[in-house]
């Protein structure tokens, strides 16, 4: 079966083996052209093979993200969304895209004109920046960090101060108590979310987003590779390996997963976290007094960032690119990354909003104190030297936790409800 | 390597320059931001990105941060008062300026080298968290009961007064 291995080399790799061509290809056209190729080349093409299939392909991703999700938040509330601009309603992003660049650019006359404009370019910065330590195939990260998780974190900080100096700007005093409610959501639920991430790093031992998807694949009974086995015994093998190995799987993950999906929504002022820009409650927050293309950057930079934070969460914890073998690992990545996306928009139809009282009291009271338990458990699971006995105990000690926890911050417990009917 | 250190240094420089001399407090405090992203930059160009991710999550993430509130809690909400750097008794502030950058050129001139030590990028993380276990354990303990008690004093000073109580 030789040659079925070598058509999944190839598939696996095809971008890595474009990115070659296209380096053979300019190589080739300079020693054509006569002229000897200069030294800083390859580094100039790789940055722009890098650079320019993220910024092609991601802007395209959170047009079609917006059509999922209206479609899908649609047929949640039983009705169609958008369906008149192409076949499904394909092309609403493209009508949406003109609609945002025709429109009258305003500006309040009191506004603070240069931090108004700074405020959303500020915001998209670290959405794209982040996008390149995310491994999104076997050999296909961007740029390889050595501290690609720290950096993640840095670049997310920016957005904080982007979303106040939006609020801040307008000159609003709705915009202003918008911006300064953001700001206080997305501090309290970036501890939860960076400790979450401090678990999986310390069990990987490494912050390389690479290094850590790597760390996710198992290597159980490689003993024989090509030998004797039957084939049941050598895919169940290989299945085992490349999903058993991920981290939502042991009890520290899987806590640490939730906690992260929950901080990363509150991080992303997404529903059910979306009191800075809940129309009812605030107009719109911080971004009341935008219009035309700069709202519209506000949009892709919580979009764009969307997919940031779901990559990431599947890099630490969902395997990364790791999947069993008929389909490549890019296509394993993005897989996992629209199913993480479809989850945030299928909650987002759901879930009612929270109280902003009721936000800060989760993050203080609940999810700080899980991610602390979490790591302790973490700690006990990699200690604790038989493997099944660790890992029933760090699920007892964090259940228990969750459930103490819940208790005492919801007091009495959840009473029984009662109605009353006109 | 010195064409990075150039572009870096005109940006911090430049941001410092106008984070204290703009009229517009909120507009110092951008440049100030500015500024902190511009020694992140240094602490990435000499290899150290350990402490120029750290730089940015602490400094802009949160000093910052904290800057904008007090600027806003403490003066006009629009930051617009006119606030000029050659106003009033601010040549003494020049003056001390002046003497403490020549004392800190005087005392730093020998200790400037231009060699990057040439540890693997990895290791400069292990060896700091390592050093945070064994031999700085203790400065390391001080300092989270420091961060601690600032965190309890924050949330004290901010507490309401309980109603009902006797005073």
């Amino acid at each position: 079966m030789d040659w079925l291995r070598n058509i999944y080399e190839f598939v696996d790799q095809i971008f890595v083996k474009l990115a070659g061509l296209i380096h053979w290809l300019v190589h080739w056209i300079f020693s054509f052209l006569g002229f000897s190729v200069p030294s800083w080349m390859p580094t100039v093409v790789s940055l722009l093979l890098t650079i320019v299939p993220i910024l092609v392909l991601f802007p395209a991703i959170f047009a079609w993200t917006t059509w999922a999700e209206r479609k899908l938040l649609g047929r949640i509330q039983n009705r169609i969304g958008p369906n008149r601009v192409g076949p499904v309603g394909l092309f609403q992003p493209i009508a949406d895209g003109i609609k945002t660049l025709i429109k009258e650019d305003i500006v309040p006359a009191r506004a603070d004109k240069f931090v108004h404009t700074l405020a959303p370019i500020l915001l998209v910065i670290p959405a794209f920046t982040v996008l390149t330590v995310l491994p999104m195939g076997r050999n296909m990260i961007p740029t390889d960090l050595h501290i690609g998780v720290l950096f993640f974190f840095a670049a997310g900080s920016i957005s904080e101060v982007a979303i106040f100096l939006a609020g801040w700007a307008s000159h609003n005093k709705y915009s202003l108590i918008g911006g300064m409610r953001a700001i206080a959501q997305m501090i309290s639920y970036e501890i939860p979310f960076i400790l979450s991430a401090v678990t999986v790093v310390m069990i990987a031992g490494t912050l390389s987003t690479s290094k850590i998807v790597e760390a996710q694949t198992l290597h159980w009974f490689v003993e024989d590779p090509e030998g004797f086995l039957e084939n049941t015994r050598r895919i169940g093998c290989h299945f085992v390996n490349n999903v058993g190995g991920w981290f939502v799987f042991q009890p520290w993950g899987f806590f640490g997963f939730i906690i992260f999906f929950i901080s990363a929504l509150a991080e992303l002022n997404r529903s059910p976290f979306d009191i800075p820009e809940a129309e009812s409650e605030i107009i719109a927050g911080h971004h009341t007094e935008y219009s035309g293309f700069k709202f519209a950057l506000f949009a892709i930079a919580e979009y764009i960032s969307m997919v940031a934070v779901c990559g990431l969460g599947v890099t630490l914890f969902l395997g990364g690119w790791n999947g069993p073998k008929p389909i490549p690992s890019w296509a394993w990545f993005f897989l996992k990354v629209f199913s993480l996306m479809f989850v945030m928009i299928w909650i987002r139809g759901t879930l009612p909003r929270m109280r902003v009282d009721q936000l800060m009291g989760f993050a203080w009271k609940f999810l700080l104190p899980m991610a602390l338990i979490n790591i302790f458990a973490a700690g006990l699971w990699h200690h604790i030297p038989s493997r099944p006995i660790g890992w029933v105990i760090s699920a007892g000690l964090l259940i228990l936790a969750y459930q103490l926890l819940s208790k005492w911050v919801i007091g009495k417990g959840i009473q029984k409800r009662t109605y009353r009917y006109a | 390597m010195r064409t990075v250190f150039y572009i870096l240094a005109v940006w911090t420089m430049t941001s410092g320059i106008l984070a204290i001399s703009m009229r517009n407090m909120v507009h110092c405090a951008l440049a100030l931001i500015a500024f902190f992203v511009g020694i992140a930059g240094i602490f990435f160009s000499l290899r150290a990105e350990f402490l120029g991710a750290v730089q940015i999550i602490v400094y802009v993430g949160a000093i910052a941060v904290l800057i904008l509130f007090a600027i806003m809690l403490t003066r006009d909400i629009t930051g617009s008062e006119d606030i000029s750097p050659f106003s009033g008794g601010s040549v003494w502030g020049w003056l001390i300026s002046l003497v403490v950058l020549c004392v800190l050129v005087y005392s730093l001139q020998d200790q400037v080298t231009s060699v990057i030590p040439d540890i693997p990028p990895g290791l400069a993380v292990e060896n700091i968290g390592r050093g945070f276990m064994t031999r700085f354990a203790i400065p390391f303990e001080v300092i989270s009961l420091l961060l601690t008690a600032a965190l309890v004093g924050a949330v004290v000073i901010a507490l309401e007064e309980p109603r009902g109580k006797a005073e």
